[in-house]
């Protein structure tokens, strides 16, 4: 049995990583195991300048999951690059750096540092941010925006170059598309959904931010069709993530086409969830007889043209 | 940190609004549990994602239980109410920033359930031959938790509907003392209670420390979900409760 995968030169020693912000700088989990164990380590999404995030409460319980309003709270890319980079480098090989911007200038700032750094494996766009140049739209949501972002950061950045796309847009292959034309190596699917939780009691909003993005089991069938449909609209290696919390959970998206998956919630559930995971799927390539976990990717497709 | 299963010893109600939880934990991790600090509990029930924090109301180190003090709010602690002895209970722990324990005469003000670390505190001080006081409010009978008035002399009840104790708020406790008469200052409460109690405080010179709650998504610095405002260093800070806290500089934080 054999978890390795390869996402574009990459080769991971298994499918299963940390989704961005949900997992810190991993220094949180040390305590917990062995994060070499992991197939890559994906840090919290890392801006320019520092962020303080949006206003308290900003997380709360929804059925079978949460939402979240951090608003990318971070201590922006020189402290990063200083403090918590030579502490991180070698918790893992495979070091993916989850970067996001207020315009294009600021994904290029960050893509032009990334790639001076050896110790960072691949950059991972998160393009569900507001662009202020068009009053805070998401660029995730925004067809030109995207593509301009992709192309741009594809033109400084030559290592792996994963785009991870927003689930809040009418049709994501349409997206998924634009980003491998525009120079994606690869598609992280997905990010929270947008939504709100209101208190009947005090009739109000209950995040200090009144919207935020939801996560957890909740969101995982939104999640699958997500993969599956861009399965077929795309040749890029996908990654899928989205309410994993189970070994049956992960092989759900394999199933329907990602090549690796990244766990993001459960990981505040059970903080040592992702090294059960990688033994399980082992166990079950071993049952099942399956020489290796790529074999699964995209299953569910070809047996449904087998009917 | 672990992520260990305890074994449920005894889950007993106490009011109507109030149970005890107490549960047997490794021996090893024992020692790491200080007042102030606390654990997620992982609760078995339909419709329950995340694990809820509650602090330490009490270790002990001789027959490995620790104790919970719990009030009865939702879903979570309605279905905690619920585990019975014998069944096993995830729990990550210890988590967060403890008090700091200081020798000398410490008053200790307790709001609600806000008595539970507090209940911690008092017996550490005790230990280390440190004196207390402690003024400890609540709304009504279900709030109040008898047994706590049994182990401590000095303890002042206020209740503010009549029933245990005088009737009043814990502010009239707390007016009613020389506060500069003690070395430093304890508190645990609803956000009400610190507000009402900040401006006694300001002028106070020894150490006031808080334990402070917030809405929690993972207990142990990951999701950055748990953030209050702290004001240090001339700086508005966000800090987190689950690992900066949950015990701050009373003067500090912006309540
Ligand atoms: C560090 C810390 C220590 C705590 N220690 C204790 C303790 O010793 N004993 C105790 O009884 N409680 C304690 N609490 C509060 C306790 O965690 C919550 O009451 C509990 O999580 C509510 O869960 P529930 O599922 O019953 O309520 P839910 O069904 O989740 O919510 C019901 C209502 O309670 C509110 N609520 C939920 N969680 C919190 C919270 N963390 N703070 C304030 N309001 C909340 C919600 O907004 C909602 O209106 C502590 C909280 C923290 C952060
Ligand atoms: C508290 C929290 C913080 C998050 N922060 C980020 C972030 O900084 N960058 C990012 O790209 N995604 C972020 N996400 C989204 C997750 O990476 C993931 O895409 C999403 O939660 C869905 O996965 P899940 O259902 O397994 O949680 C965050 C999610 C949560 C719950
Ligand atoms: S609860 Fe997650 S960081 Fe504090």
């Amino acid at each position: 049995m054999n978890l390795e995968v390869k996402i574009d030169e990459l080769t991971l020693k298994n499918p299963v990583m940390p989704a961005s912000g949900t997992f810190g700088f991993g220094l949180e989990f040390k305590d917990i195991f062995d994060l070499k164990n992991l197939g890559a380590l994906v840090v919290k999404t890392i801006t320019k300048n520092p962020r303080l995030g949006n206003r308290p409460p900003r997380v709360y319980e929804v059925s079978c999951g949460m939402i979240n309003s951090i608003g990318l709270a971070n201590p922006g890319w020189d402290y990063f690059r200083e403090k918590i980079l030579p502490q991180i480098k070698d918790l893992n090989d495979i070091l993916i750096l989850n970067i996001a911007g207020e315009s294009v200038e600021e994904f290029e700032y960050l893509a032009r540092e990334a790639q001076r750094f050896d110790e960072i494996k691949a950059l991972e766009l998160n393009v569900s941010c507001p662009n202020v140049s068009k009053g805070g739209i998401a660029f995730g949501t925004d067809l030109e925006a995207l593509k301009q972002i992709v192309s741009s950061v594809r033109k400084i950045y030559s290592k792996t170059l994963i785009v991870k796309l927003t689930p809040n847009v009418t049709d994501i292959t349409v997206y998924a598309k634009a980003a491998e034309n525009a120079g994606a190596d690869a598609l992280t699917l997905i990010n929270t959904f947008s939504g709100m939780v209101i208190d009947v009691k005090s009739k109000k909003p209950v995040l200090g931010n009144k919207h935020g993005g939801v996560s957890g089991p909740a969101i995982r069938p939104m999640a699958v069709k997500m993969v599956y449909d861009c399965f077929k609209a795309v040749s890029i290696p996908l990654i899928g993530v989205g309410g994993i919390d189970s070994k049956e959970a992960a092989l759900e998206f394999f199933l329907a086409g990602a090549t690796a998956i990244q766990v993001g919630s459960q990981n505040f559930v059970e903080p040592g969830f992702m090294p059960r995971l990688i033994r399980e799927l082992g166990e079950y390539l071993r049952e099942e007889n399956i020489e290796g976990i790529a074999k699964l990717t995209g299953l569910a497709h070809r047996r449904e043209e087998n009917v | 940190m672990q992520d260990l299963k305890g074994l449920v010893v005894e889950n007993i109600p106490l009011t109507k609004e109030i149970y005890k939880l107490q549960i047997s934990v490794p021996e090893e991790i024992l020692p790491e549990i200080i007042p102030g600090s606390f654990a997620m509990l992982k609760i078995e029930a339909k419709g329950v994602f995340l694990r809820r924090p509650f602090s330490f109301a009490d270790v002990d180190l001789k027959t490995g239980l620790v104790t919970f003090y719990i009030k009865l709010v939702g879903k979570g602690t309605g279905a905690l109410r619920e585990i019975h002895p014998g069944q096993e209970i995830s729990m990550l722990l210890p988590l967060g920033r403890g008090f700091t324990v200081m020798p000398g005469k410490s008053l200790l003000v307790a709001g609600g359930i806000g008595i539970a670390p507090l209940n911690f505190l008092a017996r550490e001080i005790i230990k280390k031959g440190g004196e207390i006081s402690i003024i400890y409010g609540v709304k009504n009978e279900a709030m109040f938790i008898p047994e706590i008035t049994k182990n401590f002399k000095n303890i002042e009840v206020y209740s503010e509907i009549p029933g245990p104790g005088k009737k009043g708020l814990v502010l009239d406790g707390l007016k009613a003392k020389d506060i500069n008469s003690y070395d430093q200052i304890y508190l645990c409460g609803p956000n009400v209670m610190l507000q009402a109690a900040k401006p006694y405080l300001q002028n106070f010179s020894g150490l006031v420390e808080v334990s402070l709650e917030s809405y929690m998504a993972c207990g142990f610095g990951a999701c950055l979900g748990c953030v209050v405002k702290v004001f240090s260093n001339n700086e508005i800070e966000y800090k987190k409760v689950c690992k900066d806290g949950p015990v701050f500089n009373f003067k500090e934080v912006v309540l």
